[in-house]
């Protein structure tokens, strides 16, 4: 039954050329524009290296205190993260890093823009990276305020023309430090690994840093088992609730969360969030997004449809003269339906696989590298199917409601 | 003939209402690229009032954070940061602010002034921002050093803000409304206009008052913004900053042109912008390309209707007309009933002002556009419709 649907659907495709290829043109189009925002998506949301266990990490990014005059809402200390996030039950490591900065490193009298982030020797173990030299810096090193460095590939070529870099100097931010470790670029999107240089938080000019709790830190914490996310979170709520800021004159209350790093995004892009962040919420709205941008496309599509079935009346009439039923008839325009939007599904996998290529050589995203999964693949033929339903249903709807007296009097 | 045209549309309705449902939501399309297009085209052409030129800013990041309000210690260090700034070779005029054009942030200050509520965003900064900066002062002065000696706190405001909280452009010496328990505040000088996030922002309110060196209270300078000669390069921006490290040595510093700074907000703004547009394009070429496969469609189906017009002695032009009226009833009707929805927006009232006008010719613009996209769409079907013979139409089933 399915093959001779599918038979009839391709010949009708091949029928009328120009009508398949403004549908497919739509098709194409809209689906393009929606596999390249997913994998966009993908390639902030996906567990690959260095954050490779995603579904084991909890961020601490964000903090409001309260007080009578102010509300600060921003980036953690150090001081508030050092008193809430260590020593959790179920957490297996704990990392604490700075958000990241630009610095200006000057060698050899031109100007290198840097970001640079300092972490502690927890950070190298939480996360991985792919080592091209050398290795990490150490707990020790950042306990003794070492200036060394693990540095990117990015930065060693414009440094150091590429050659090997390890026990080089590079300044940056007026310091100067040694270089330990090269690691592979990570992209810009991936903003807590992310930087082109990364070095010890003991080497902080002051050490004021260390009682602040409004700052520019932030923390990680890695969970033996994704099971134990729950308990992690409302544990580090309950020590938050305790503790008692530096000035607390100043301020009355405070307000964090441990997330994930879905949640991180809705925390900070969905207003009015407390201490709980809506991940739930966010991704409803994506799906919404999704479904107002193929509004358009669908009627399109919808009314390149139903001029069609006129064409198709005699066909319509001679199979429900012999008996066919509505749903039977509903049946078959989905599946022909389904199938245009597969092919067009198909045309806007490999569009969008040049596009990424070329976003990825424009270098318009530092570091990008986007590429076609399966992830991608699995969420592209879904959004093909549900953009082939969404179009092809009410049509189907009205053809089969052709009366069939009707049908066969009317001639393509 | 419209209402001969809008009667025909009425009994084909139901095959027309899905096409006027799709002119419709392409209207809503259109309207939101060319509103936005349209109002940041506007925009950029107004006056900012300042000059970026050979301006630099330093990114101030104190070691004890930059939230809390600024130590003995550190007020000290920024005193001696800026006159040391001005010994530096190479720079002409220097300043200290807690907000720089370009910055990215805002600080906004709301307030009710003799029961009118009024907005405006805020910045601090010291005496010599204007030279910095190239600020024109219209009417009174801008800050001075003698300033330290008034017994009341000197505020400068654009002449926007002057309008909106006193209703008048000759508002020099007058009370400036405060927050409960702070100084006394009077306004000294107007500026024309200050847009601190530059040319792709919008129009606003906007308020100085005066950094000095002894106020105790609020959040210190973030940012020292320096004149430099034209032309000056690497070893200047090298020099400038050994000598500020020098000067506090647990801060770091982070120094960007505002010309830098400005491609930078630019990109984040026009980069959606571009991608939105050319979304936008494509929905209408898709759109367009649906329209003459339905009109086509629709054509050929009626060839017996238009074979008894010319039998009964219409025109060919005649007949194109009528389809192209069709559509343009069609059009109509989609445009009539995007408008109802696009007229709740502004009831809402969260627009910023002198939203009015672009709106308006955004909207004249994508209506006229959406006319011309109709009117192609139908061109070639509608000449189709017109070179079957009469007879033979009749003829035809």
């Amino acid at each position: 039954m399915l093959r001779s649907y599918l038979k009839l659907a391709i010949k009708v495709l091949l029928r009328r050329k120009f009508y398949t290829f403004i549908s497919l043109f739509g098709i194409a189009f809209t689906l393009t524009v929606l596999t390249l925002a997913t994998a966009l998506l993908d390639h902030v949301f996906s567990p690959v290296p260095p954050e490779r266990h995603l579904d084991r990490i909890l961020y601490v990014k964000q903090v409001t205190l309260h007080g009578e005059h102010i509300t600060l809402r921003g980036s953690p200390g150090f001081g508030f993260l050092d008193a809430s996030v260590r020593n959790l039950p179920g957490a297996a490591r704990v990392t604490i890093c700075t958000r990241g900065s630009d610095v200006v490193s000057y060698s050899g009298g031109q100007k290198l823009r840097l970001s640079l982030k300092r972490t502690d020797g927890e950070f190298w173990k939480v996360l991985d990276f792919d080592f091209l030299e050398g290795g990490p810096f150490t707990v020790e090193d950042d306990r003794a305020g070492n200036r060394v460095a693990v540095i990117n590939e990015a930065t060693r070529r414009q440094a150091f023309g590429g050659v090997a870099a390890l026990g080089k100097t590079i300044e940056a931010g007026g310091q100067a430090f040694r270089v330990v470790g090269v690691v592979k670029n990570v992209p810009i999107i991936r903003d807590v690994p992310f930087a082109d240089l990364w070095v010890p938080i003991g080497t902080e000019p002051s050490a004021d840093y260390k009682s602040q709790f409004s700052g520019s830190y932030l923390a990680m914490i890695l969970a033996k088992d994704a099971r134990d996310l729950p308990s992690i979170k409302s544990e580090f709520d309950a020590r938050v609730a305790t503790l008692k800021a530096p000035d607390p004159k100043e301020i009355t209350s405070i307000a964090s969360g441990a997330d994930t790093l879905v949640e991180t995004v809705a925390r900070e892009v969905l207003p009015g969030t407390g201490r709980d962040a809506h991940g739930g919420l966010l991704e409803a709205l994506l799906v919404l997004g999704a479904v107002l941008f193929m509004a358009l496309p669908a009627l399109n599509l919808m009314n390149i449809n139903l001029s069609r079935i006129l064409e198709r009346a005699s066909e319509i009439g001679v199979r429900k003269a012999f008996g066919a039923s509505s749903r039977a008839l509903v049946g078959q325009f989905l599946v022909e339906n389904v199938v245009l939007t597969l092919v067009g599904g198909v045309i806007a996998w490999l569009v969008s696989a040049g596009a990424l290529r070329s976003i990825n050589l424009s270098g318009l995203v530092p570091y990008a590298d986007f590429h076609m999964n399966l992830r991608i693949l699995a969420a592209g033929v879904l959004l093909a199917l549900v953009f082939g339903a969404l179009s092809g249903i009410y049509p189907a709807w009205r053809m089969s409601r052709m009366h069939p007296v009707e049908a066969l009097r009317r001639r393509a | 003939m419209i209402r001969h045209l809008l009667k025909l549309a009425w009994h084909r309705k139901r095959a027309n209402a899905l096409v006027i449902a799709e002119i419709a939501v392409s209207f809503l399309v259109l309207l939101a690229v060319t509103g936005t297009g349209a109002w940041f085209a506007y925009v950029y052409a107004l006056p900012t009032g300042f000059d970026r030129q050979d301006v630099w800013s330093v990114e101030i990041s104190r070691a004890g954070g930059d939230d809390a309000p600024p130590s003995d210690e550190a007020r000290a260090a920024f005193s001696r940061l800026l006159a040391e700034s001005k010994t530096i070779d190479g720079v002409r005029e220097a300043s200290l602010a807690f907000g720089v054009p370009y910055d990215g942030g805002t600080w906004d200050w709301e307030e009710d002034h003799d029961g009118v509520k009024f907005t405006t965003e805020v910045d601090r900064v010291s005496d010599d921002f204007d030279k910095v900066l190239g600020i024109r002062v219209v009417a009174g002065r801008w800050f001075e050093p003698s300033d330290d000696a008034l017994s009341f706190a000197p505020v400068v405001v654009s002449l926007a803000t002057a309008r909106s909280v006193f209703h008048t452009d000759e508002a020099v010496g007058k009370k400036f409304p405060q927050e409960k328990g702070e100084p006394e505040k009077r306004v000294v000088g107007i500026v024309r206009e200050f847009r601190k996030a530059g040319e792709l922002s919008a129009l606003g309110n906007f308020t100085f008052s005066r950094l000095t060196s002894t106020a105790a209270d609020g959040s210190g300078p973030r940012f020292l913004l320096l004149k430099v000669g034209p032309g000056s390069g690497v070893d200047v921006e090298q020099r400038i900053l050994d000598r500020v490290r020098a000067v506090a040595p647990t801060w770091s510093f982070q120094m960007k042109s505002l010309a830098e700074m400005r491609a930078l907000r630019f990109r984040e703004i026009l980069v959606p912008l571009l991608v939105g547009a050319i979304i936008g394009v494509f929905l209408l070429l898709m759109v367009g390309m649906g329209l003459v496969g339905v009109l086509w469609q629709n054509v050929t189906t009626r060839t017996r209707e238009f074979g008894v017009r010319r039998a009964a002695g219409a025109s060919a032009a005649a007949v194109r007309r009528q389809i192209q009226l069709e559509i343009f009833v069609s059009t109509s009707v989609g445009l009539f009933a995007a408008s109802l929805l696009v007229a709740q927006v502004p009831l809402l009232g969260f627009l910023p002002p002198h939203f009015a006008r672009v709106t308006l010719i955004a909207f004249t613009g994508s209506a006229a556009l959406m006319y011309l996209l109709t009117f192609l769409c139908a061109y070639y079907p509608s000449w189709m419709a017109t070179v079957v013979q009469p007879a033979e139409a009749l003829h035809s089933e």
